[in-house]
């Protein structure tokens, strides 16, 4: 195999002028038009109510991440007083059982 | 309707007020250039006025969050029109494995380098195209476009970039990438002839 064969196949491939495939149309289709404005309209409330839900998502999404940072923030203030408790009530069970 | 002699900013403002009328000259202004990107981005099996109604139906909802100014609508209905032939890339993306039988016989002769001289250009760059688009299908959708945006249809750094957003290192990255891949479907190829044969 040539060792530039990637670029030979591009040069080669970039001589295939656009014209040579199938133009685009420069002008919509009888009626087209008039279908894309028709359901743009008839979508105008959904949008609305789309745009809520997604601000309701957002806004619930970062309540929950505050909560769950102010979780935390606490957890790591609690934690050595919540472990030495812990601590302590295994040592008074573990002492009332009968040796 | 002339791009260069559209009041965009006046259909603009209409349109955000739902006025059918503007609506739909700001359509059918923005048709052409929507029809431009789908025409030459979508997935082969897609139909192009369904997902040109998708691009301008999108355009028309986001018209809310559009803060340019009217003479910067084409270049922002362009990238929507390129965003959403990405999604329906990525959507029907199936990566068929190419096998060299698949090949025509002008394409075989174009990888064994053993093409014949009297084959004209056109022929031969025909050939070349449709063999370099199978190689194409094989790829991430962005890492197709890097191709076909720098390489064969030679746009600069700052035309790939308003059309597609990717900054300079994204392109170069994407591109790095796809030549990568392109090579090594290539000696695939040759393996699979090589086992045929």
């Amino acid at each position: 195999m040539k060792p530039n064969l990637l670029d030979d196949l591009v040069r080669k491939a970039r001589r295939v002028s656009p014209a040579e495939s199938e133009a685009p149309l420069a002008t919509a289709p009888p009626g087209f038009v008039a279908a894309v404005v028709r359901r743009w309209l008839s979508t105008a409330g959904e949008e609305l109510s789309e745009s809520w839900l997604v601000v309701s998502r957002r806004g619930l999404a970062v309540a929950l991440g505050l909560m769950v940072a102010s979780m935390l923030w606490h957890a790591r203030e609690l934690r050595a007083p919540v472990l030495m408790e812990s601590t302590a009530s295994t040592t008074v069970v573990l002492s009332l059982y009968p040796q | 309707m002339d791009e260069a002699h559209q009041d965009w900013a006046g259909l603009l403002e209409r349109t955000r007020q739902r006025n059918p009328t503007a609506a739909e000259l700001l359509v059918e202004g923005l048709y052409p250039v929507v029809q431009a990107v789908v025409h030459r981005r979508k997935p082969r099996s897609a139909d192009a006025r369904d997902l040109t109604q998708e691009v301008l139906l999108r355009i028309l909802q986001g018209l809310g969050g559009f803060r340019g100014d009217g003479a910067s609508l084409p270049a922002w209905a362009r990238r929507i029109a390129f965003r959403v032939c990405l999604n329906e890339w990525r959507r029907r993306q199936s990566r068929p494995e190419t096998v060299w039988a698949d090949l025509s016989e002008e394409q075989q002769a174009l990888l064994l380098g053993t093409g014949d001289d009297t084959a004209s250009p056109a022929t031969e760059a025909m050939a070349a195209r449709e063999l370099l688009n199978l190689l194409l299908d094989r790829l991430q959708p962005e890492e197709r476009w890097a191709i076909e945006l720098a390489d064969l249809e030679e746009r600069s750094g700052e035309e790939i970039r308003a059309i597609t957003g990717w900054s300079a290192l994204n392109l170069r990255v994407r591109r790095f990438r796809a030549r990568q891949k392109l090579k090594r479907a290539l000696q695939q190829l040759r393996r699979t002839q090589r086992h045929e044969t």
